[in-house]
């Protein structure tokens, strides 16, 4: 019993983690991506040669896992966002299957469709980790350090710059703000966040393989954001812990196995479509109209 | 070399197709500024009606095409209708009105899957038959292909040009300001753009189950495909998506020669970020006005 909440709870950092880091280019830079299961994956491969190839120290893996993943988000996010940021999610779905493609053809680095397995457990200076439990603790550490990362960084002024050009472009360029270095900044910090949650999987589940980082996956964690709430720092939690635990209820109803997944993202997309109608601050700004609060100074998208 | 060209003759056919999804999407959003994501649901829709009604309930063909056709005007007016519109009286951002399409595309992709499945069905045809030219092996169904969308294309500029209610469509997308008057005060021409733009996708739809088949994968890909021909041939310019979706085409097929078909959408990808970088008007823009 503890293994499978360990395990789930696991599963549902890792989503948070995934969540929050593309909130910062969604939420707060206003750019729109289908690709960060790209950066999600890179990161898990990278921490996954680190660990098969060098070491098994989280430390180690997870930073090169971070800076790979940073370099790939930089590389795509520099000539896309020159332009327009709205074309950036077009490129995004482009260069989401070129990466599916590359995960399955390039057997050299990737292990091709079979993927790189016999990953050994993380050790994180000097504690060697076993048990689900043990992975539990890892991942929400790193859940915390992300998200009061995200936090910190949305509170300082390269955030309130970014917010500035979310909601009124005119007025944040008359301001003097730059914003290509602003919006890169933001794309390519999000991909290094997603590779945190990379090595976690990689570790965790001990192998790699590409379907886990495929455009569907990509669509579900942009569900996430969407759903919870873009532009919010609880949003993409809430997104991502409605999303993980959703088809855990779906499954109470009798719906053969072929049918849950299309029927779960047939529900996101409708949730999707009902919330930017009437709600677009997502399920986070629903729960706001039931708790009257404190009133924020900035508002979200 | 007759390798190239038979692949040429392929892309040529392809590109046509895309180029019908591109003009279809450019027209949307030069009318009404809709990043009209969900485009690629519309074409899902009128494939998968063609082939329930031509290969499943064996309606005549000229019947199956007007229930592919019926049914992609209707979801394409309906989605501006229930969707776009009620989002546009509240000032939505761009962002939301996208994540709003985004979302029916998911709806449509999965509401196909549920209803057919994830397999891959394909119409036959004699139209999947052709001749050779020479060495080179040319089906109907390419050239046919062709023929269409040259005729609709050509039809969609007359009728912009000479037609009143096209006049108006061109007003539209020449000053965006026309755009919010015309939202506040007579919707019927942004419904027209969404029903012209989704009944042009129609023939590409029918087509590709003759010749590719269909899948639900399909409506992402030509999503992809359409804005990005519309993208590399300059974001409101009719044209320009015509001469970008064709573009597409022959690059994709021509790239087989070198690399297997799986890497058709990086070749797809390739280009956008090629004329991203180096000419990010596309081919026809006009300068690039943040709107």
């Amino acid at each position: 019993m503890i293994a499978y909440i360990s395990n789930l709870m696991v599963l549902l950092g890792i989503a948070v983690i995934l969540a929050s880091s593309l909130n910062l280019m969604v939420g707060y830079a206003g750019i729109f991506s289908v690709a960060h299961a790209v950066f999600y994956g890179v990161g898990a491969y990278t921490a996954a040669k680190v660990a098969l190839g060098t070491t098994d120290s989280f430390l180690l893996a997870t930073a090169a896992a971070m800076i790979v993943s940073g370099a790939v988000s930089f590389v795509l996010a520099v000539p896309v966002l020159r332009v327009r940021e709205e074309y950036f999610v077009v490129a995004s779905i482009g260069f989401q299957i070129v990466a599916s493609t590359i995960f399955v053809s390039w057997g050299a680095v990737t292990g091709g469709m079979g993927g790189l397995a016999g990953i050994p457990p993380a050790s994180l200076l000097g504690w060697q980790m076993s048990s689900s439990l043990d992975y539990m603790l890892l991942t929400w550490g790193c859940v915390v350090l992300v998200v009061a990362f995200i936090a910190l960084l949305v509170h300082s002024p390269f955030g309130r710059a970014l917010k500035a050009f979310r909601d009124d472009e005119t007025a944040a360029i008359a301001l003097g703000k730059d914003p290509l270095v602003l919006r890169v900044t933001a794309t390519t910090l999000s991909g290094a966040l997603a590779a945190v949650a990379g090595s976690l999987y990689a570790f965790h589940v001990s192998f790699v393989n590409p379907e886990s980082f495929t455009l569907d996956y990509s669509v579900l964690v942009l569900a996430m954001v969407i759903i919870g709430g873009a532009g919010s720092l609880a949003g993409p939690v809430i997104g991502a812990v409605f999303i993980t635990v959703f088809p855990a209820l779906l499954s109470f109803l009798d719906i053969p196995t072929l049918y849950i997944g299309p029927a779960e993202q047939l529900i996101y997309g409708l949730a999707i479509v009902g919330l930017m109608v009437f709600w677009p601050g997502g399920l986070v700004s629903v729960w706001k109209l039931f708790t009257p609060g404190r009133r924020q100074a900035t508002s979200e998208g | 070399m007759i390798v190239l060209l038979q692949l040429f003759v392929e892309g040529l056919a392809a590109g046509s197709l895309y180029a019908l999804a591109a003009v279809g999407f450019a027209l949307i959003y030069a009318t009404t500024r809709t990043f009209h994501f969900a485009h690629g649901g519309t074409m899902l829709l009128a494939a998968y009606t063609f082939y329930q009604t031509v290969a499943v309930w064996q309606w005549p063909v000229a019947l199956a095409v007007l229930a592919a056709l019926v049914v992609a005007t209707l979801f394409g007016v309906g989605v501006d209708r229930l969707v776009y519109q009620p989002m546009r009286r509240t000032d939505a951002s761009f962002l939301t009105i996208f994540a709003a399409s985004f979302g029916v595309l998911i709806v449509v992709t999965n509401t196909v899957v549920l209803l057919f499945g994830n397999s891959f069905y394909s119409v036959d045809s004699t139209l999947s038959q052709g001749f050779l030219v020479g060495p080179i092996f040319v089906t109907y169904v390419n050239i046919l292909a062709v023929v269409l969308a040259v005729l609709l294309i050509v039809a969609l500029q007359l009728f912009i040009h000479r037609t009143r209610t096209g006049v108006v469509l061109r007003a539209m997308m020449d000053d965006p300001a026309l755009v919010g008057i015309f939202g506040l005060g007579d919707r019927r021409y942004g419904t027209i753009a969404f029903a012209i733009g989704s009944a042009l996708i129609v023939p590409a739809a029918i087509l590709t189950s003759y010749s590719s088949g269909l899948q639900p994968s399909m409506g992402a890909v030509i999503t992809l495909l359409a804005i990005a021909g519309a993208i590399v041939g300059g974001i409101g310019n009719l044209w320009g998506a015509a001469i970008g979706g064709l573009l597409l085409g022959i690059a994709e097929n021509l790239g087989v020669w070198q690399l297997s078909s799986s890497w058709k959408p990086a070749i797809t990808f390739g280009v956008l970020l090629l004329f991203l970088m180096v000419r990010p008007d596309g081919l026809l823009g006009a300068r690039t006005r943040r709107s």
